[in-house]
């Protein structure tokens, strides 16, 4: 009997530490996924996830990045958002062209690079804060629908990620 | 004869001084006398023997104190029965526990893949970018210097 006990508590206290909560992170400007596809949650596949800091944190210190140069970048990240959803490639085009229209009127991001190869276009954003980078987002259409990125940080070191694919 | 034998043995009886072996004739006589009518002996040994028939059947009853029986009985139940759900309970709570953690380890891999791969598009659009601008420079340059 008292083995019975003794187990069911040695089970129980190693249970209950699990369940804790990781610390709510800081609170962050809206990315431009929130600013400029937020509005489009109602279409079909519509999925949006995260990183936050906390999260971000604990892969850089367990070594979760394979390669050591997207390790070495993905420590100046203190927030990553994704979001996709399914769209038709014409109805995408329009999407696009009205968020890209949003973008250049509003001011809040710089077009960085653009990329029109084999029917899919990539679009890169940056946001500054005098001359540091804050956000670096990247928005794509394709066959799928619409996907985009968004990296959040202090001071983002852009010419850093060339070093991600080998330069032909 | 017989029947003067056993008034005899009778009396010796009922004063207490027989043997083992008289009080099994006396049996015998009375056994043999079934269907005779019953004399007064033949009541008393007719009794004897079917006491000795209910005896076989006797069931020993031996006291106890029912209300300590009750309490031992059900804090032993009660034990058994409280350490089996706290052990369920518990091993219940350390799957789900094991459950969740396995889907959330699968859900943090997918979305380590996705700003991987995302950030490998990047890298790629922004070299591509650069490739397309030197060039474009580059032929800039030769136009300026064919002009020239």
């Amino acid at each position: 009997m008292k083995t019975i006990l003794l187990s069911f508590w040695v089970i129980l206290f190693s249970v209950s530490p699990l369940f804790s909560q990781d610390k709510t992170s800081e609170v962050r400007a809206p990315t431009l996924i929130d600013i400029y596809l937020k509005s489009f949650s109602g279409e079909p596949g519509y999925r949006v996830s995260g990183m936050s800091e906390d999260m971000l944190k604990r892969f850089n210190e367990t070594g979760m990045w394979k390669n050591p140069n997207l390790a070495r970048f993905m420590k100046q990240i203190k927030l990553y958002k994704s979001l996709h959803f399914q769209s038709s490639t014409e109805n995408g085009r329009q999407i696009i062209g009205k968020i890209d229209a949003a973008i250049k009127k509003d001011r809040l991001y710089k077009p960085y690079a653009v990329l029109n190869q084999n029917g899919a276009i990539s679009d890169i954003y940056i946001r500054t804060n005098g001359n540091k980078v804050i956000e670096l987002a990247y928005v794509v259409i394709n066959n799928s629908g619409i996907g985009a990125s968004s990296y959040v940080g202090d001071n983002i070191e852009i010419e850093s990620i060339r070093s991600l694919v080998p330069d032909k | 004869m017989e029947k003067d034998n056993m008034t005899l043995l009778l009396e010796k009886y009922w004063r207490a001084e027989t043997t083992i072996e008289e009080e099994k004739l006396i049996k015998q006589y009375f056994a043999a006398r079934e269907q005779d009518a019953l004399t007064q002996n033949d009541h008393w040994f007719k009794v004897i023997r079917d006491f000795q028939s209910i005896e076989s059947n006797v069931v020993d009853f031996t006291a106890s104190d029912p209300a300590n029986n009750i309490k031992k009985f059900n804090l032993s139940i009660v034990l058994k029965i409280a350490s089996t759900v706290m052990l369920i309970l518990g091993a219940t709570l350390f799957g789900i526990n094991y459950h969740n953690r396995k889907i959330q380890a699968e859900k943090e891999l997918a979305i380590r893949q996705e700003a991987e791969a995302s950030l490998l598009f990047i890298s790629k659009v922004i070299n591509q970018a650069n490739n397309d601008l030197d060039q474009s420079a580059g032929y800039i340059l030769s136009l300026k210097k064919s002009n020239q």
